[in-house]
């Protein structure tokens, strides 16, 4: 169980539970009260009447934390002005010893990466870059299941505090409206303390003209799905909620998430592409493998590669 | 730093907690690690599912072969314009890194996990293996 700190209950106290005294309702003297309420206020908090009016477009980590349930994965967060990479931060934190629960946030990558070393544009204060430190306590046979649990949690967090709805490109991007929102990059040391880091990139707040060229129709933001600038704090809030609350799933009824994973899949009935292999994608395994329906008839198992969709091509 | 930063107020009480910026944190923040893996060749093989669904663990190595932990693809080098980690004749320890699974687009670096020189390599790069495969022979 983490203590929440003063700024979080306060936090929580004025959005949950407004008005009357707030410094008896903390248990503290009414001049630490008015003091922490005058700081919230110089970090861009609009409190009346001891009433949470207005939060910053800003990530403050005892903001998060504060509305997150207790006991859960989330145990720390960090959040960062300027970062390389939340994943090189996270796994440096993790070879230091950190504790699982970990979270690192940044507002700007400056090397924000995905998988195959290409570039994660990491714009500053328009999306969610962060990342996640792990230990789990099972066989590490099992450890790619993480990626289907973050995925699974970024797309029900998005479909909790927005308009959007989140598709699954198996097994690691996010897609809204058709265009990739959010993408996970998953990495792992396995020594004496071994660790994985689920690094989670997210579009939120971009419009179109954000994106390079090269990106064009491709990468999508929720702003773009649902015309409209979202919340980035409460998005990263209600990603966190789902992470909490599946992450002892993923050892004891990962099937249950799995499920969750087939239901918002985007390639789900599609032909496609993946390296040498093609044919009828035919929902997931029992680790969250795609099942592939091959020309010959033959049902195969993907546990890798990049699937590449070919309109809706049936066998 | 102002002294009523909501960050400065954090650092003082709670330790972790807190806003950091740019910098402040240059204890703990490394140097720009090594870019990540890059596989130009996504490799796409059938990889049956794994046979039991409770967790277990690996089968730990009796010092002749480095085994696979999971199901996943085998890559030798962290990009394809990479040297291979590990060569017939490359002396290894515990803590060398021989090979990346790659797993659910999860990148595990794995580690020899014992002393001795790898002998040869079983696995052809970019190909699937199977949960306990062997890896790499050792001498």
């Amino acid at each position: 169980m983490r203590p929440l700190s003063l700024d979080a209950r306060l936090l929580r106290l004025l959005r949950e539970n407004p008005g009357g005294d707030i410094a008896e309702k903390l248990g503290v003297p009414p001049e630490s009260a008015r003091d922490r309420i005058r700081v919230l206020r110089e970090a861009g908090y609009a409190i009346e009447d001891n009433r949470l009016i207005a939060a910053p477009d800003r990530l403050i980590a005892d903001d998060i934390l504060s509305r997150l349930d207790q006991p859960g994965f989330v145990r720390e967060i960090i959040v960062f002005e300027e970062t390389g990479s939340t994943n090189d931060v996270a796994a440096q934190l993790g070879r230091g010893g950190a504790a699982e629960g970990l979270v690192v946030f940044a507002e700007r990558q400056t090397s924000g990466r995905g998988r195959l070393g290409r570039r994660w544009e990491s714009s500053a204060g328009r999306g969610l870059w962060f990342s996640l430190l792990a230990r789990p306590q099972f066989s590490m046979r099992f450890w790619p299941r993480l990626t289907t649990w973050a995925a699974v949690a970024v797309a029900r967090g998005i479909e909790d505090s927005t308009p959007c709805e989140g598709k699954i490109k198996w097994p690691n991007d996010i897609y809204v409206a058709g265009k990739k929102a959010a993408g996970i990059l998953t990495e792992t040391q396995m020594d004496g303390n071994p660790f994985a880091v689920a690094g989670i990139g997210v579009n939120i707040n971009q419009e179109a003209a954000d994106f390079p060229d090269s990106l064009h129709g491709k990468a999508g933001s929720l702003l773009m799905a649902a015309g409209r600038p979202l919340d980035r704090m409460e998005i990263a809030a209600k990603i966190l909620r789902r992470l909490d609350a599946a992450y002892p799933l993923i050892e004891s009824g990962f099937e249950k998430i799995v499920a969750e994973a087939r239901a918002r899949s985007f390639l789900e009935g599609r032909w496609v592409e993946i390296g040498s292999e093609q044919g009828v994608v035919e929902g997931l395994d029992e680790e969250g493998g795609l099942l592939l329906r091959k020309p010959d008839g033959r049902l195969i198992t993907l546990r890798g590669g990049e699937a590449t969709p070919a309109g809706e091509k049936r066998l | 730093m102002k002294k009523n930063d909501l960050s400065v107020f954090k650092m003082e009480k709670e330790g972790f907690k807190i806003t950091l910026k740019r910098n402040e944190f240059d204890g703990i923040v490394p140097a720009p690690a090594p870019a990540a893996p890059v596989y130009a060749s996504a490799p796409a093989q059938a990889a049956p599912p794994a046979a039991a669904s409770a967790p277990a663990a690996a089968p730990k190595e009796a010092g002749k072969e480095i085994t696979s932990p999971m199901v996943g693809t085998f890559y030798r080098a962290p990009s394809p314009e990479a040297p291979a980690y590990a060569e017939p004749g490359t002396e290894v320890t515990e803590e060398t890194v021989v090979c990346i699974i790659e797993a659910m687009k999860m990148m595990n670096e794995i580690k020899a996990e014992t002393k001795g020189v790898i002998a040869e390599v079983l696995v052809e790069n970019g190909t699937p293996v199977q949960f306990g495969q062997a890896l790499f022979r050792l001498r």
